[in-house]
């Protein structure tokens, strides 16, 4: 390894440890509103304790995802994609930072507040 | 090194990279992150880039992204390995060719593995247009330099080899 590996690599940890600030310090506590989008269009807009299963369709009518709300958490419970990362990102309850998504589907669930008019989108 | 064995060595080395591609697609490295993956085929491209040169590297991982994107997965898999393939590829050649600041083949490969993810993340940014999903560029960066430097160590023992065995024969 050289000079410049080694600053490379130190300048990346920084990089990593700001993000990673940026996580840690958002504010979600309130956010209890589950959303789904599907491309940048908002399909699904309802609180994260109304209990729900909800089929997310592609333009030919076919079931690509299914996402289900249970007992106050969501997650994704099928996917028709090879790799099935969705499936295993875990559950959003409330508070939760991360977001599910689903990339070969074009499909991200996120939680945000009730409170704020504004959404993930404009945000 | 004459241009039929240029051209040989090209072709084992694609076939070599569609294999690996498909190979590391069964291993599970999603449960530990969404997204993340070691990244071997990308030891292939970088070989050739310090062995042949940069029209060899380019043009190899250009059919590499082809043939495994008609293989398996959807058009938004295959833009993903498009974008993020091509410009890390493309990255590396033209940090390797400037001589102001000189990488080791580990250095020029993390630069490979953030580039590569970085391009596939403003693929997803510009699919799903919200910027919330910024904070896990810091997820992909820890696990890009981790990966990268696997694979820059793998790259530099195959370089080795390949410069053996081409003056060989």
């Amino acid at each position: 390894m050289k000079k410049a590996d080694v600053l490379l690599i130190s300048i990346l940890i920084c990089v990593c440890l700001i993000f990673l600030g940026i996580y840690l310090f958002n504010d979600s506590k309130q956010s209890d509103v589950l959303v789904i989008q599907q491309g940048s269009r908002i399909i699904y807009k309802e609180s994260i304790y109304k209990d729900n299963e909800i089929q997310i369709k592609d333009e030919h009518g076919k079931v690509i995802n299914i996402v289900s709300v249970k007992d106050g958490a969501a997650f994704m419970s099928f996917a028709d994609c090879s790799n099935k990362d969705c499936i295993h990102m875990g559950e959003l309850k409330q508070g939760s930072k991360k977001q599910i998504a689903c990339l070969p589907n074009k499909v991200l669930v996120y939680l945000i507040s009730s409170e704020s008019e504004v959404d993930g989108v404009t945000r | 090194m004459n241009s039929t064995k240029k051209i040989t060595i090209s072709a084992v080395f694609t076939a070599l990279a569609i294999a690996v591609s498909i190979a590391e697609s069964f291993i599970p490295f999603s449960a530990i992150a969404p997204g993340v993956k070691l990244g071997m085929a990308n030891v292939v491209p970088l070989t050739l880039l310090y062995v042949l040169g940069p029209a060899y590297a380019i043009s190899v991982q250009a059919v590499r992204i082809i043939a495994t994107g008609l293989l398996r997965g959807n058009l938004v898999t295959f833009l993903f390995s498009l974008f993020g393939g091509m410009a890390s590829i493309t990255i590396c050649s033209l940090i390797k060719k400037q001589k102001r600041v000189e990488f080791s083949v580990i250095g020029l490969s993390v630069i490979g593995a953030i580039v590569h993810n970085t391009a596939q993340f403003f693929t997803a940014l510009v699919i799903l247009k919200n910027i919330n999903i910024i904070w896990y560029i810091a997820i992909l960066t820890a696990f890009a330099v981790v990966a990268g430097v696997l694979t820059g160590i793998i790259t530099k023992y195959s370089i080795k080899a390949l410069e053996r065995y081409s003056k060989s024969f």
